[in-house]
């Protein structure tokens, strides 16, 4: 049973992640992962439902949003498209990696150093205390392109496991898988929205409760596709 | 006046020579002739310009060729700009840099990173462009990008460095492309190529103390938004080339900073920022808010107009009196790094059960990087000769009346 202690401390930190704008809650998601891989398309995907007719090169941040409906609730979530290239990884992400609600990593399925590039992600990730108090998922992509696919599906689910994310596999290039893309940022959309509080664990009992319940929620999503 | 992009030119050819009738530049050329109708008046002014830098050309005279470039519309037409350029960063025509194999162009660390980013630069084209003449210019632009690199070991290829690339391989073709970008890499640009972008972050801590100094109120607000630097990342290392759609705005802008100090893009910023400070103060204290208000540039700004006041920020405030601002950004930084890295180093204590700290390869990678840093300094402060001409030049282009904001 929660405590009155506990119940107001998790209610500021709610307050002080959430933010509010009228009555729509507002959540922050970083996509990260090599260059080339599709991050700049998924996202534009997502926002405005069709593959961009020219994508270019981004360079350091770039910024979308798209207000959804999770039961109800009006959510607007706010993508934060990230450069791929190592430098800007180093230095110029971290500024993004603060009040993060999700982290989106992104890898090509056909290209092997785009998924062994993960463990680096990840590991930047964790060291801006994005670990596992956060939802994270895991999406291959350019998978309308299965002649050139190297990264097995099942090498793909266990590295996915191993870290406690749920895995997808999609194509943000086919316009048969848009509703696929959009069903992945949808899930993301109703893990965040169920998932309270998203605060980083304050103690070790949190923290393994928390990790407990996220797996729990990965394997119910994972059900779903 | 706005000119609209460059009309397609002809597909680009290794063999023709760039001063025949039918190369690329000869019909870029014929191209912006049809295209720069205009009143009278102004084609006199132009005349009499495109007189004055052909003048400056011929006698190599770098200090009037300097407010050239800043004053009103720049070298004004593509066919100045490619005598002009050259002859503004003291390039001699017979600067030539050798085409190295294939083997070795494509051996370079960076070369797979290049080919992605240059195979997806197709809005970087003239719209009108086809396709197969686009093709040839990727593959050119490819080729520069590759044999400037690897005539300088030291750089490194940042994304955004074939933004630059491609707008000289259109205005002055191949070969002028190479030594054109083997100078400015190792001048304007040099920063953006160290290995790391700690430099480049510290020239973006330039622009909010350069706003603070004209509209405290602003940089306050842009402060508390947290929206940090990055929306002005882009202007700096491609020198807007990436976000302005206009060729013709871009070339003139080149014209500006080729012209000026490696931070007057940042001034630049400033001035862009400034100009749009009602719309920044009116959004809302957010960070996604202001950064995506600040990096889409609205495509009818005032151009010439944000080029002087940027020149006037420059003279006004010019970088020495801005650093000592600027440093205690680069301070507050490298401190919240310190903190992150003992964060990493608890964490990572915590996890091996108290066994012996490991030290902190992050925190070795930070000490010479500030040294790194405070050479830069040094560097900037010293380059304070080259900055005398700079403010000998810009003073000349625009008087001296400070713009009211």
């Amino acid at each position: 049973m929660q405590t009155v202690e506990g119940a107001i401390e998790a209610s500021i930190a709610q307050s002080a992640i959430i933010e509010k704008q009228g009555q729509k809650r507002i959540f922050k998601i970083i996509v990260i992962g090599d260059s080339n891989v599709g991050k700049t398309c998924l996202t534009f995907r997502f926002c405005s439902g069709k593959f961009p007719d020219k994508t270019e090169a981004t360079i350091g941040v770039d910024f979308r949003e798209k207000v959804v409906k999770v039961e109800n609730e009006t959510l607007k979530l706010q993508l934060w498209d990230t450069a791929g290239q190592e430098r800007f990884r180093k230095s110029m992400i971290p500024h993004y990696y603060r009040n993060v609600h999700a982290v989106v990593f992104v890898y090509d399925v056909t290209k092997t150093s785009s998924f062994d590039n993960l463990t680096h992600w990840i590991s930047e990730c964790n060291q801006h205390k994005l670990g596992e108090g956060i939802p994270r998922i895991l999406v291959g992509n350019k998978c309308d392109d299965q002649r050139n696919a190297v990264v097995p599906t099942n090498t793909a689910q266990r590295f996915a496991d191993n870290h406690n994310m749920p895995l997808f596999e999609t194509s943000a290039k086919d316009d048969s898988e848009s509703d696929h893309v959009e069903a992945i940022f949808m899930t993301l959309a109703h893990k965040l929205r169920s998932s309270r509080p998203m605060m980083p664990p304050t103690s070790n009992r949190n923290s393994l409760n928390m990790s407990r319940n996220n797996s729990q929620s990965d394997q119910n999503l994972r059900c779903c596709f | 006046m706005t000119i609209s992009r460059t009309p397609s030119p002809a597909p680009p050819s290794r063999n023709s020579c760039e001063s025949c009738p039918n190369s690329p530049a000869s019909r870029l050329r014929n191209n912006y002739k049809r295209s720069s109708s205009s009143p009278a008046g102004n084609r006199q002014k132009r005349d009499l310009k495109g007189k004055a830098i052909l003048e400056a050309v011929d006698k190599s005279d770098v200090v009037t060729l300097k407010q050239l470039a800043i004053s009103r519309e720049g070298f004004i037409n593509n066919d100045l700009r490619k005598l002009a350029w050259p002859k503004l960063l003291g390039l001699s025509e017979n600067d030539r840099i050798e085409r190295p194999s294939d083997e070795v162009l494509h051996a370079h660390k960076d070369y797979n990173q290049v080919v992605l980013d240059v195979n997806r630069s197709v809005k970087r084209f003239p719209p009108g462009m086809e396709e197969e003449v686009r093709l040839s210019y990727q593959d050119i632009l490819i080729d520069v990008i590759m044999r400037v690199l690897v005539n300088n070991e030291g750089l490194n290829y940042y994304q955004g460095y074939h933004d630059v690339c491609v707008t000289f391989l259109l205005v002055v073709g191949e070969e002028l492309t190479v030594t054109l970008m083997d100078k400015l890499s190792k001048s304007h640009l040099r920063e953006f190529m160290d290995v790391n972008m700690d430099r480049t972050n510290h020239m973006l801590d330039y622009l909010f103390p350069i706003i603070g100094m004209v509209n405290s109120e602003l940089r306050r607000f842009l402060e508390l938004s947290e929206v940090g630097t990055i929306f002005a990342l882009s202007w700096l290392i491609t020198w807007f080339g990436h976000v302005l759609n206009e060729f013709s705005s871009i070339v003139r802008l080149y014209d500006f900073f080729i012209a000026c100090h490696p931070l007057m893009a940042v001034y630049m910023g400033a001035a862009v920022v400034l100009d749009r400070k009602n719309e920044v103060m009116d959004c809302q204290c957010e960070m996604p808010f202001v950064h995506s208000l600040l990096s889409n540039i609205p495509p009818e700004i005032p151009l010439e107009k944000l080029v002087s006041q940027a020149g006037l920020l420059y003279i006004r405030f010019p970088p020495e009196t801005v650093e000592l601002e600027a440093r205690i950004l680069l301070e507050n930084r490298k401190r919240e790094q310190r903190e992150r890295d003992a964060r990493i180093a608890e964490m990572k204590l915590k996890r091996q059960n108290g066994s012996r700290i490991v030290k902190s390869k992050s925190a070795d990678f930070h000490s010479k990087s500030d040294k790194a840093m405070f050479y830069s300094v040094i560097k900037w402060t010293v380059g304070g000769v080259v900055a005398a001409v700079t403010v000998a030049a810009v003073s000349k282009s625009f008087g001296l009346n400070w713009v009211v904001w």
